[in-house]
C-alpha cells in the first residue's frame, strides 16, 4: 500500500455482512465474531433493494451510501451485537460511526514518493477487504500526479474507481494544468491524513522552479495556513501546485508572479483560458504585460459573447411597429401611416448559466461596451496599479465609459479602490462626458469623505 | 476614508437637480457644471427647489406632461383585456419617486423624459397566474425618437431584480411582448426580453 494507515485502522470497527455464514464483525481488539442474520423477510427486502441501487447505478457513492443505511437497518434489527471478547457494543451511537461496513471508502490521504527520475504526489483512498475471518484486510485505490524531472514533463492518473475500469496514466500542458489540479484534489473521504506530504512535495518541486526564490509564495500564501482548520489548506497548496505546474511548462509566467503577485497569476490562469505554450512561444509573449494582455483576450472574448448578446445592433426586431413615417425633401415629418404588414413574433430562449457579473447596458446612442470587448488590453500604467484579476474585471468596466486614455487619468487622479467601488455605482447609468464624470466622481469621493467622517465622530476626544 | 460609504452615495440629489434645472431651462453651465463638493451640491439643489417651488403645477410637469400626453393610448384598455396595467409616469416627482420606491436608478432617466427622449411608466401583473416569487410591479422604458417612433428599452422589478429580489418569469416578459405587439411597440428579443427558458431570470440593472 501507498498510503501507511496503520495508526488509523485500529481506530475503526468492521463489518462483512451477508456472508453465507451470516455477519461478520471485526472489533478493534482483534476479536472477529460472527451474529445470525437479521428476520429472513427484511433480509430479502433489503438485500432486494441494494441489488437494485448497484443495478441502477455505478456511482460508488450511491452505492457506498446505501451500504452506510442497510448497516444502521441491521444493527437496528439484530437483538445484541457486542464483542465477546472485549463487550463492546457495536450497537451504541459512536460505534456505529466507527463501524466501516466492507468495500466502504473511509479514509483517504497524501503520499510524497520521489524516484531517481521522477517525484510523484499520490492520493490514496482505502476501503476494507473483508474476504478474510482471519484479519481485517484494505484495498487501496490511487490518484496522482508525477513530475519527470529531467524532462519536465507533467502526468496524470485518475482514481480507478470501478473495478472493471483501469484508468491509465495522462501527460498534461499548460492548458489543463488548472482542470487537472483541480481534479486530483477533489477528496474522496472526509477523513484525511498524512497532510505534511503535500508540503514535502511543493518544497521538491519548487526546487525545479525558476525564480522560486524571488516569487513571494511563503508570506502571499503559505502563511494563511497557520491555524487552518477543516481541509488543513489544501485550498491553498492547491494553488501553489498550480502555479508551480504553470510556470513549469512556461517559465515566462514567474515574471507574473513576481512583478504582481503569485496570487495574481492563479487567478489569471484561472480566469484566462491557458493556451498551450507553444502559442505563448510563436507569439514571442514574454513580458508580463504581454502575457497578461495575451491571455486576457479569452476572458474578453467570453464577455464578448455575453455583451453581443444584448447588442441592439447585432438582433433583428422581433416585433416592429407597422407604424411608417414618411418624409419630405427636408426630412421633416409629414405624413404617418400604418401598414398592414404581417408580423411574425418569434420567442427566443437562452440559455442564462454563462451570466457574467456585469455584463453591458445599451442606453440610447450610448453603446461603448463594443470597443472594450474587442480590445480588453490595458497599458502599462493600468497594469502596473491592478493588483489582482478582481481588480481587473472591475477596471476594464470603465471602458463602458471611458476611452482608454481617460482611464489612466482616472487611476492617475484616483485611488484605484475608491474607482474600484464607484464602479459598480455609475456602470448602468447613462454616459458623461469626461469632464462631467470627473466631476460626479469629485462630489462623489467628497460625499464619501462627509459619511466617513460623521462615522469617525465617536473618535474625536478619544483620539487626541 | 472608507470607500464602502460610495455605496451610500444619494444620486437622486443628483438627478433631481438635474432634472430641475431642464425644466426651469437654466444653463448648467453657469453654476452646476462648476460645482464639485457634496455640500456645493446640496446647496445649489435645495436653491433650486426654492425656484421650482414658486413655479405653478403647469410650468413644473409641464415639458414631461406634454411628452407623455402622446403616449396615453399605453394605459388604454380598449384594445388590450390582458394582465398588464400601465400607468405612465407623468410627472418629475413621479420619476424621481418611482425610483426611491423600486430602490433603482429611474430617476436618472428624469431629464431625458423631460428632454423628450424617454418614456417610463410603472407595470402592474395582475395575472392569475403570478407566483408568490413574482414581484407584482415593474417600473419599463421606452426610447423614442421621431423617426423611429417608440422602441422598448427595459422592464425592471424591485432593485432591479439583483441581491436577492425576486425576478421576472418568462411568463411576464411573454405577456409584456403580447402587449409590445397590441400597443405597436417595437421591441427586440434582448436584455429583459430574453427568454430564459426557465422560471426565472437575472438580468441587468436599469
Amino acid at each position: 500500500m501507498i498510503l501507511n494507515i496503520e495508526k488509523y485502522a485500529s481506530k475503526y470497527l468492521y463489518a462483512n455482512l451477508d456472508t453465507p455464514t451470516g455477519d461478520i464483525y471485526y472489533c478493534d481488539c482483534g476479536e472477529i465474531f460472527t451474529k445470525g442474520s437479521a428476520d429472513e423477510e427484511v433480509k430479502k427486502e433489503l438485500v432486494d433493494a441494494g441489488t437494485k441501487v448497484s443495478e441502477m447505478s455505478m456511482d460508488e457513492e450511491l452505492a457506498a451510501e446505501f451500504r452506510d443505511i442497510y448497516k444502521g437497518v441491521k444493527l437496528g434489527f439484530e437483538e445484541e451485537v457486542k464483542c465477546p471478547k472485549c463487550s463492546r457494543n457495536f450497537q451504541s451511537s459512536l460505534n456505529r460511526e466507527t463501524l466501516i461496513v466492507n468495500g466502504n471508502s473511509f479514509i483517504s490521504g497524501y503520499s510524497f514518493k520521489e524516484t531517481d527520475s521522477d517525484l510523484f504526489l499520490y492520493y490514496s483512498v482505502i476501503k476494507p477487504d473483508l474476504k478474510s475471518i482471519e484479519k481485517v484486510d484494505f484495498s487501496e485505490d490511487f490518484k496522482y500526479l508525477r513530475f519527470e524531472k529531467e524532462t519536465k514533463k507533467l502526468f496524470y492518473k485518475d482514481l480507478n474507481r470501478h473495478p472493471n475500469l483501469t484508468m491509465n496514466e495522462v501527460e498534461f500542458d499548460l492548458d489543463e494544468t488548472i482542470s487537472i489540479v483541480d481534479k486530483f484534489f477533489v477528496f474522496e473521504t472526509t477523513k484525511i491524513v498524512n497532510m505534511f506530504d503535500l508540503h514535502l512535495f511543493l518544497g521538491r518541486v519548487s526546487n525545479f522552479i525558476i525564480d522560486a526564490k524571488n516569487i513571494d509564495i511563503i508570506h502571499e500564501l503559505l502563511d494563511s495556513l497557520q491555524g487552518k482548520a477543516g481541509d488543513s489548506g489544501v485550498d491553498v497548496i492547491k494553488k501553489i501546485i498550480s502555479i508551480f505546474f504553470g510556470i513549469i511548462k512556461y517559465s515566462n509566467l514567474s515574471t507574473i508572479a513576481m512583478t504582481k503577485s503569485s496570487v495574481f497569476l492563479y487567478d489569471l490562469m484561472l480566469e484566462c483560458k491557458m493556451p498551450k505554450p507553444q502559442i505563448l512561444i510563436e507569439n514571442n509573449i514574454t513580458s508580463p504585460i504581454k502575457i497578461f494582455n495575451f491571455l486576457i483576450q479569452n476572458y474578453v472574448n467570453k464577455l464578448s459573447e455575453e455583451v453581443n448578446s444584448d447588442n441592439k445592433e447585432v438582433h433583428e426586431f422581433t416585433f416592429k411597429s407597422k407604424q411608417r413615417i414618411s418624409f419630405d425633401d427636408n426630412g421633416e415629418n409629414v405624413k404617418v401611416e400604418k401598414t398592414d404588414e404581417e408580423q411574425t413574433v418569434k420567442f427566443q430562449i437562452r440559455d442564462a448559466n454563462d451570466y457574467i457579473e456585469g455584463k453591458v447596458k445599451k442606453a440610447k446612442g450610448q453603446y461603448q461596451v463594443e470597443d472594450v470587448v474587442e480590445d480588453g488590453t490595458v497599458s502599462k500604467f493600468v497594469f502596473k496599479q491592478i493588483r489582482n484579476f478582481s481588480d481587473y474585471k472591475k477596471i476594464i468596466k470603465f471602458f463602458k465609459l471611458v476611452e482608454r486614455q481617460e482611464l489612466i487619468t482616472l487611476l492617475q487622479k484616483y485611488e484605484i479602490d475608491f474607482l474600484l467601488n464607484v464602479i459598480d455605482l455609475i456602470y448602468f447609468r447613462k454616459k458623461l462626458q469626461f469632464k462631467e464624470l470627473e466631476r460626479l466622481l469629485d462630489i462623489i469621493l467628497d460625499a464619501t469623505a462627509v459619511k466617513s467622517k460623521e462615522n469617525c465622530a465617536f473618535l474625536d476626544g478619544i483620539l487626541g | 476614508m472608507n470607500y464602502d460609504f460610495v455605496k451610500d452615495f444619494d444620486f437622486i440629489t443628483y438627478d433631481d437637480t438635474l432634472m430641475m434645472i431642464e425644466v426651469l431651462e437654466f444653463d448648467p453651465k453657469v453654476q452646476f457644471t462648476k460645482i464639485k463638493t457634496w455640500k456645493g451640491l446640496t446647496e445649489y439643489h435645495d436653491n433650486l427647489i426654492t425656484y421650482f417651488s414658486v413655479l405653478k403645477d403647469e410650468q413644473k410637469n409641464g415639458s414631461i406632461m406634454n411628452f407623455v400626453s402622446k403616449f396615453r393610448f399605453l394605459e388604454d384598455r380598449k384594445d388590450y383585456d390582458g394582465p398588464l396595467e400601465i400607468r405612465l409616469l407623468a410627472t418629475p416627482s413621479m420619476i424621481i419617486n418611482e425610483g426611491i420606491e423600486m430602490k433603482h436608478s429611474a430617476s436618472a432617466y428624469a431629464s431625458q423624459v423631460a428632454q423628450g427622449f424617454y418614456l417610463m411608466g410603472q407595470v402592474y401583473d395582475k395575472s392569475p397566474e403570478r407566483k408568490d416569487n413574482e414581484p407584482p410591479r415593474y417600473t419599463i422604458g421606452f426610447n423614442y425618437d421621431k423617426l423611429s417612433g417608440l422602441e422598448f428599452d427595459q422592464v425592471k422589478g424591485f432593485a432591479n431584480e439583483l441581491g436577492g429580489a425576486p425576478m421576472k418569469s418568462d411568463r411576464f416578459k411573454k405577456e409584456v411582448m403580447n402587449w409590445l405587439t397590441i400597443k405597436d411597440v417595437s421591441y427586440r428579443p434582448i436584455k429583459d426580453l430574453k427568454l430564459s427558458g426557465e422560471d426565472m431570470d437575472r438580468e441587468s440593472e436599469l
